[in-house]
């Protein structure tokens, strides 16, 4: 038991110690150390919270950008805004715009999306638009050739087992031609058909009578006109959809009727190769191109040249026939075809053949008594019969459509077949320009976008060589590389060709900045140097069937330097979706003076 | 030792604010990553909506063909009579300009004088009477488009003009008719000159084998890659080895027998199930990480929809045939269900004939409503047509070669547009014609075309 008095003082004693105490050093030392220490890790923490969240901030910012970027490229890709729209920031209006006379005067006219205004006829008349052109109606059947057509049943639908009869024999139908079958021997011949199925059965009416030509004046064709009751002598009817096309080219060129050309219409493009520069392009005189026909635009020969003639001099001298459809008058800003068309009759059996490229092999091909040969006959490479200057460049859908790529082992066949081995065919939709155009008061069109126009497979497989060698028809040897260098048929070749050369194809519009359409480089001259950079390109071909759109978004953060890109393939609106899209939305949705794609009266 | 209160407080402050400082960019972090994957979700619908079209334009074609038939009805007319599935001409019909698809041709062999011989009937999708008969049996027709002749608003059954169809699409368990990838016995056509190449006599079973004389001497030398020749065997038991050892093929002796008739491949690939029964079953249970992703619908435009008046606003394109349609792709949940019950504006029993509320599906209005608000939908037009290229893809198709063209099959199937045959024939097939078809044209319609 402690002591009062004692306990007291001490206790003051203590009061007295501790009211005078302090830390001492260390003491202080060791709690600065730590507070340094706490707001050390404090500052850390926050700063690289705030680093963390700077960077999400970018990265999102970033991802936003992309995001937007894919939205501007599928809007692109199904408003085709980058051939399109005349608005900033994507200013195409010269892709409906005529190009003046002195750019490229072969080349007059023909823009993507350049208006074309269509005829609706009375009740009872015959619209002379692309949109009367039904499978079933013969204005819209290429008039050509028939072929046997592909069995669709192989058995007996009555006994639900197999044929009793046969398959579709080989047709031709034109039996003036080739006495061997025609059309009225296939009606005929019902023991070759399977049981249960007239030949409109297994093959579809159209698609028996799907080549045959019109029942035109001139050309005897009985059997036809009396098999499809077809008004032979309706003049309305003759040649309506050829002349469409015709009109069609003239307006919008060679990429742009591909497009309302029904399937399998073959067409040729004849154009100069060493004088082809911008030079000799403008001058008439010098330009082939004008030979550029809808291959359903030739007609029968009735005069002039022999059907021995070469190729060029059909070509040379026909434009200038007598009956020709295809005048060189300047067209006007906005074509109106005509309801009552001039004849455009095919001949029979004139089939170019041939793949487009600068060195590729045309070969012409007809029936057996309508070579035009050379003095060994058959196909005709180009530079045999026309000399090594004249390269000719012909495609038909059927290669657009599809890789037309089939090894025979057959012995005839391989030539073609070979000659079809260029799966990388397509045909390009040029729109490139450059800022210094749009400053430019008068518009010089000038190459990329011409050329394109002109002649747009030669992007392509440029470099590849045609047929070069003779055909043993041994499919043991290795023949298939006699056509030309074999090495240059790899696919990876191609494809190179292909990359590089479509860069020219493309159409890069920057968005944020904003800045003119095309130039790949945004100009930051007025941007604060953070601003990040958004564009997107588009680059768009037809392949195998398709309008395709190879898109890419790209971004640029100049503060890092960092670049992302985003590259995708869409599938959308055709170019002729395109065409009744921009033509509704200038003439009725959006009212201007500037009418592009269709219209219609 | 212990700090004072205030100096405790003082560090609790400083905690907390430094606590709250990091809550708060942390949940800024969240939200912000929130948003993105907010506005991430609309770019991957909009991208599964345009896959939808994809599918859409892929179900046009294929159902332009396809034979349509009354599950309801019995067949009784084995000679057609337009409806028992039969393969069709198109939706545009290639024969005479008619609305398709519909079937071929009546035909009774029995019996020549029936009236319906070589007429064109009517297809069961058409409700009551009314459609154009073509009987003439020539080839071609100008067919007018008549439309005080079509079904009545009301009584539109897709794929009538003026009805819609909802395409719900997700991967099924177990498709019918689904093959594995398995490597099997896998004949091949061995044609004369082909076999005597290296290249083909390397998968030969008969090296010897040289040349064949007849078309049952082709049959013989149809080998598989590492067995017998399919008549080699004891016919039709002959053993069907796959390549692979210690595994035996799924017995499927009435692919075997198809085969022998009717044509080649019937062996390739191999089936999932065991029988043939459960193959033509399969499971159509979708697989729940495919489903309500996407759909399409697809509106068959009437004469009216394109008649120039602007009504529907894109109206001003003169059209012709029956193949335009509208499609709408969407990328979201609500299985392509557009109305909630007959209410809702716009709806009509030819659009939709079971709504969603009528289909069970959902749990409420508001969620479905909701769901189709957060979707994304995007609206095209397009023409079918049954003018179609060729090429390869034809080729593949069609194909039938040439070794045994005499007299039976098409060559010109075989060539992509141009050539010529061995005795100088033309070979042209510039016009081909598929009732697959294919698209004049695809246009993206910028606003609701109302009628979907």
């Amino acid at each position: 038991m402690s002591h009062p008095a004692r306990s007291t003082a001490a206790s003051m004693s203590l009061r007295s110690v501790r009211g005078n105490s302090a830390f001492t050093l260390i003491e202080l030392m060791i709690a600065l150390s730590l507070s340094m220490a706490i707001v050390l890790i404090a500052v850390t923490a926050f700063r690289q919270a705030s680093q963390t969240i700077s960077l999400m901030q970018r990265l999102s910012t970033e991802n936003g950008m992309l995001r937007t970027g894919y939205f501007l490229c599928t809007e692109d890709t199904d408003f085709w805004n980058s051939h399109a729209n005349p608005d900033y920031p994507y200013l195409k209006g010269h892709m409906s715009d005529p190009v003046l006379t002195n750019s490229g005067n072969n080349l007059d006219n023909k823009r993507l999306f350049a208006p074309v205004k269509f005829q609706v006829a009375p009740p009872g008349g015959i619209d002379f638009n692309p949109n009367w052109e039904q499978p079933n109606d013969a204005r819209g059947w290429y008039r050509n050739y028939l072929t046997a057509n592909p069995r669709t049943l192989i058995y007996d639908r009555s006994i639900g087992n197999k044929v009793d009869g046969y398959p579709l024999g080989h047709v031709m139908l034109d039996s003036a031609e080739n006495s061997e079958v025609g059309i009225d021997k296939v009606i005929a011949s019902d023991t070759c058909l399977p049981r249960g199925w007239a030949p409109w059965h297994l093959i579809g009416d159209y698609a028996c009578l799907s080549t045959i030509n019109l029942n035109y004046a001139g050309v005897s064709a009985p059997d036809y006109g009396q098999a499809v009751a077809l008004k032979p002598d309706d003049p309305t009817l003759r040649g309506a959809r050829p002349n469409l096309m015709w009109q069609l080219f003239k307006k919008l060129g060679h990429v742009g009727v591909f497009t309302y050309m029904p399937a399998g219409t073959i067409s040729l493009i004849q154009c100069p190769n060493l004088n082809d520069t911008v030079a000799n392009i403008k001058d008439a005189s010098k330009n082939w191109c004008k030979g550029e026909i809808p291959w359903s635009l030739s007609r029968v020969m009735t005069s002039g040249p022999t059907k021995t003639t070469s190729l060029r001099s059909w070509l040379w001298w026909y434009p200038n026939g007598p009956d020709s459809i295809m005048t060189w008058t300047p067209l006007p800003a906005i074509v109106t075809c005509p309801t009552t068309a001039q004849v455009a009759d095919n001949s029979l059996g004139n089939y170019f053949m041939g793949m487009p490229g600068e060195n590729a092999t045309v070969a012409m091909h007809c029936a057996a008594n309508y070579y035009w040969s050379s003095a060994s006959g058959g196909y005709v490479p180009a530079d045999e019969a026309h000399g090594s200057s004249v390269p000719l460049y012909a495609s038909d859908l059927d290669h657009l459509n599809g890789d037309g790529y089939y090894l025979s082992a057959g012995g005839y066949e391989t030539e073609w077949t070979g000659l079809q081995a260029r799966n990388m065919v397509a045909l390009m939709y040029g729109t490139k320009f450059v800022a210094a155009d749009m400053a430019a008061t008068t518009f010089d069109s000038e190459a990329i976008i011409d050329s394109t126009t002109r002649d747009p497979y030669r992007t392509l497989d440029k470099e590849t060589p045609g047929f070069s060698g003779a055909f043993t028809g041994n499919p043991n040897t290795t023949d298939y590389e006699q056509m030309g260098d074999a090495s240059r048929w790899d696919r990876s070749a191609q494809t190179m060709t292909f990359w590089r050369q479509m860069l020219n194809y493309g159409s890069t519009t920057v968005h944020v900045p904003q800045n003119y359409t095309d130039a790949i480089i945004p100009n930051m001259t007025n941007k604060a140097t953070s601003t990040p950079s958004l564009s997107t390109g588009i680059i768009r071909y037809r392949y195998r069937s398709y309008d395709k759109a190879l898109c890419s978004v790209r971004v640029q953060d100049p503060t890092t330097g960092r670049v992302i890109e985003l590259g995708f393939t869409l599938v959308g609106t055709t170019l002729r979706g395109a065409r009744q899209h921009w033509g509704w939305k200038t003439e009725y949705d959006a009212p201007t003076i500037r009418k592009i794609g269709d219209l219609y009266e | 030792m212990s700090n004072s209160p205030r100096q405790q407080g003082s560090v609790l402050v400083i905690v907390a604010g430094l606590c709250m400082i990091l809550l708060t960019l942390a949940v800024t972090f969240l939200v912000k990553m929130r948003m993105d994957s907010q506005e991430s979700i609309m770019l991957v619908r909009d991208a599964q909506a345009r896959i939808m079209l994809v599918s859409a334009l892929q179900y046009i074609q294929e159902s332009s063909r396809l034979g349509w038939r009354d599950l309801s009805k019995i067949i009784t007319d084995p000679w057609g009579d337009g409806s028992p599935g039969y393969e069709t001409y198109g939706w545009t019909d290639v024969r005479d300009g008619s609305i398709g698809p519909r079937g071929p041709r009546y035909y009774n062999p029995t019996s020549a004088g029936d009236p319906k011989q070589d007429t064109l009937t009517q297809p069961t999708w058409w409700p009551g009477a009314g459609y154009p008969q073509d009987a003439d049996g020539k080839f071609y027709n100008a067919y007018t488009y008549a439309v005080g002749s079509l079904p009545a608003s009301g009584s539109r059954k897709w794929p009538c003009p003026g009805s819609a169809m909802r395409g719900d699409m997700y991967v099924e368990v177990q498709p019918r008719f689904a093959v594995r990838l398995q490597k099997v016995a896998n004949p091949f056509y061995a044609r004369s000159d082909e076999a005597n190449s290296v290249e083909a006599k390397a998968f030969l079973d008969d090296p010897s084998y040289t040349t064949a004389t007849s078309v049952g001497d082709l049959l013989k030398n149809i080998h598989f890659l590492d067995g017998a020749s399919v008549l080699d065997g004891p016919y039709p038991n002959a053993p069907v080895k796959n390549g692979i050892p210690g595994q035996t093929a799924v017995s499927w002796i009435p692919f075997m027998n198809q085969w022998r008739s009717e044509g080649f491949g019937g062996l390739d690939p191999q089936p999932v199930s065991a029988t043939l029964a459960l193959a033509k079953i399969g499971d159509d249970t979708p697989r729940p990480t495919s489903a309500n992703l996407g759909w399409f619908r697809i509106y068959r435009e009437l004469p009216s929809d394109h008649d120039m008046d602007g009504i529907p606003y894109f109206d001003h394109v003169p059209l012709e045939g029956h193949g335009v349609f509208i499609i709408a792709c969407g990328g979201g949940a609500t299985k392509g269900y557009r109305f909630w019950n007959a209410a809702d504006p716009g709806y009509s029993i030819d659009l939709e004939p079971v709504t969603a509320q009528n289909s069970g599906l959902f749990v409420d209005e508001s969620m479905f409503r909701e769901m189709r608000a957060s979707e994304r939908i995007l609206w095209y037009r397009a023409e079918w047509t049954a003018a179609s290229g060729g090429s390869a893809n034809t080729v593949d198709h069609y194909n039938v070669e040439e070794g045994v063209m005499s007299g039976q099959f098409s060559t010109a199937g075989s060539y992509s547009g141009n050539n010529q045959n061995s005795w100088g024939d033309t070979r042209l097939d510039n016009r081909r014609v598929s009732f697959f078809g294919s698209f004049k044209w695809i246009q993206r319609l910028e606003r609701d075309p109302v009628k979907w």
